[in-house]
């Protein structure tokens, strides 16, 4: 069976070693330093699921997941955002936001990653 | 307590995760992005561009937590806080270059 495909969207290479590291032999892994080169690759390509770091050069993740949701061929996607702010209340304002969850940095739990992709993977679709 | 300058919790969990091998390209990668950032963060400061300084700022508390990093990363997270306050930013981001250094001597001395 094929791994799913994730899009890794992170402009640190030194997170996207260790993402790589902690999910790459589940997954597919297909890595972009800013969104708009993200956006461009998944709109001919989609994945099954995006780790969205939410401050990238330019365009922020919370842009970048706009323009997934007003995208039909992008919509659908669980997006996990991915962020070192790590403020009270973060998760919430996230999920609010239409991410379908949260990831704080620095990563250091493999299981609560792959079980928060995995949930994601598994959830039923997004109401139109 | 006092922050010491590297958490070696941090750097033995990337070792459980990938071996040395992944724990000596992660202190590679982590310290060419930690001096890119501060160096970048310095010059944004001279410009007067907080919101550059934030987010630099931002990446490199990434950086210095992945390697352990703690009272880096804790400085990181005053200038990203502080961005906006032009007569704190310049000294808290002369302390972030200081200890950028420290934690490079550091690392350097434990992962040569």
């Amino acid at each position: 069976m094929t791994e799913p495909v994730i899009a890794v969207v992170e402009d640190n290479p030194d997170n996207r070693l260790l993402i790589q590291a902690m999910l790459g032999g589940r997954f597919r892994l297909v890595e972009f330093e800013d969104g708009s080169s993200a956006l461009a690759a998944m709109r001919a390509e989609p994945p099954a699921l995006v780790l969205l770091d939410i401050s990238l050069p330019g365009m922020s993740g919370v842009e970048v997941l706009e323009h997934m949701r007003a995208d039909p061929a992008l919509a659908q996607l669980p997006v996990v955002a991915v962020t070192a702010h790590a403020m009270a209340g973060d998760r919430e304002r996230y999920l609010d936001l239409g991410f379908d969850a949260y990831i704080s940095k620095p990563i250091v739990d493999v299981a609560q990653l792959t079980a928060t992709i995995e949930r994601c993977l598994g959830a039923a679709p997004r109401p139109q | 307590m006092a922050l010491g300058t590297i958490d070696p919790q941090a750097l033995e969990r990337v070792r459980q995760v990938g071996g040395d091998q992944l724990v000596a390209d992660l202190v590679q990668l982590g310290l060419d992005s930690i001096r890119a950032r501060a160096a970048a963060a310095r010059d944004a400061v001279g410009r007067g561009d907080a919101a550059e300084v934030r987010r630099e700022a931002h990446a490199l508390r990434s950086s210095a937590a992945n390697v352990g990093a703690v009272r880096l990363a804790r400085l990181a997270e005053q200038v990203e806080l502080h961005a906006d306050a032009r007569a704190e930013l310049h000294e808290l981001v002369d302390d972030l270059v200081v200890e950028s250094a420290t934690v490079e001597r550091a690392l350097r001395e434990t992962h040569p």
